[in-house]
């Protein structure tokens, strides 16, 4: 075993031995470009993972984009609007306050003049029915008296 | 008219309705209405913040929206109530129908009002010529020519069928104003869409109680309304009955 050891690296020493310094400059600088070439054109085990499962969805997209399945943005949705909380001092060009307090008293007296609209027709209403039975009543006894 | 063809049509009146006490649902609803406004209004004043860009006005938005709701509801009753009148031949059904386009127009009018308000602010412009704001209003002109026509002199068979007729043509227009922002790009926001709205949590919680609110407040409203205009309707029947009869003479 120890014969084969020496007898193996023996040669190999006597190669390397036998190389000049040209041809050591050559074989270290072949070495040096397989190594970066390796690492500039293998991609990290991480990212190729991704690509890989990526890859399948990205064909499906593209697959439902051209069958038209892939859901699309809508005009409304392409216009969403976000309303935020201010954060600090507020400076408005428009008085929104005047708006604000007008909008709310239109509403408040639109609905209270129709609540009260209601109670005008139920009050005429039972006018009309009062009215009715009054007459009704009165031609009653008339009645009786013909029968 | 005939006896037998006003107890057909008219179904028998409720004991509540024989006494004149309001029925004890009316009155919790109208109650439970006037808290949730309350709770509604103080969320809107106190708990959602001021917007970051349109600031205070940006407040219309809590009671714009649930008003634009309500109108939906009122006009879409009124369509459904119209199509089970003309089916059915129940003047309950034409009650309910009078009442909610009422209820819709007033909404209507409400939604009309406000919009501008903020438009003001938001566009610098009190009205625009947007789709959704052009769409609104020819549904609202649907159900004023609705309500016009049930209010000319004495309503007849005749008129309560016609107007039926126009409340379901005024319900092929509300889906057109809802999809109106999508057809026809406007100028109109849309901050609740099918990909969330964008909202504050607190903006969030006013809007869901006013939304609330204008529920209850719709179905109040029409309620109370569809009983008025039934009683009406009622006495109407008895008295063109009693002219009939020449109990008495018409006035």
């Amino acid at each position: 075993m120890n014969r084969v050891f020496c007898a193996a690296f023996g040669d190999l020493q006597k190669t390397a031995l036998r190389l000049s310094p040209l041809r050591s400059g050559l074989w270290s600088g072949a070495l040096a470009l397989f190594v970066l070439g390796s690492l500039f054109t293998c991609n990290p085990s991480g990212q190729a993972r991704v690509s890989a499962q990526e890859a399948p969805a990205l064909r499906d997209k593209s697959a439902q984009k051209e069958d038209g399945l892939l859901e699309k943005e809508t005009p409304g949705d392409s216009r969403a609007a976000a309303f935020r909380a201010v954060s600090g001092p507020q400076t408005e060009s428009i008085p929104g306050g005047i708006l604000l307090v007008s909008a709310y008293g239109i509403v408040f007296f639109l609905l209270l003049g129709y609540v009260i609209r209601l109670g005008s027709i139920q009050s005429k209403t039972a006018v009309r029915l009062s009215d009715l039975e009054a007459i009704l009543a009165s031609k009653e006894p008339d009645e009786r008296e013909e029968d | 008219m005939t006896r037998f063809d006003i107890q057909a049509r008219f179904p028998p009146m409720s004991a509540a309705s024989r006494t004149g006490t309001p029925p004890l649902g009316w009155t919790l609803l109208g109650l439970t209405t006037v808290g949730l406004l309350g709770i509604a209004i103080y969320s809107i004043f106190f708990l959602a913040p001021v917007e970051e860009q349109m600031g205070v006005v940006q407040k219309i938005f809590y009671f714009h929206v649930p008003s634009a709701y309500a109108m939906y509801l009122g006009f879409a009753i009124c369509a459904v109530c119209s199509g089970l009148y003309l089916f059915r031949q129940q003047e309950r059904w034409d009650a309910v129908a009078v009442a909610a386009a009422e209820v819709g127009v007033l909404f209507c009018a409400v939604v009309l009002v406000s919009g501008p308000l903020w438009a003001r602010k938001a566009w610098g412009v009190w009205w625009t010529w947007d789709p959704r704001l052009t769409t609104t209003m020819l549904a609202g002109m649907i159900f004023v020519a609705y309500l016009s026509l049930r209010s000319f002199g004495t309503v007849g068979d005749a008129e309560k069928r016609f107007a039926a007729a126009l409340a379901l043509a005024g319900l092929c227009v509300l889906p057109i104003i809802h999809k109106s922002v999508d057809l026809w790009r406007g100028q109109h926001p849309t901050v609740i869409t099918s990909q969330g709205g964008g909202l504050d949590a607190a903006m969030w919680l006013a809007l869901a109680l006013s939304f609330l609110a204008f529920t209850a407040l719709v179905t109040w409203l029409i309620w109370t309304r569809a009983r008025i205009e039934s009683n009406r309707a009622r006495v109407e029947a008895l008295q063109s009955f009693a002219v009939q009869q020449g109990l008495f003479e018409e006035r």
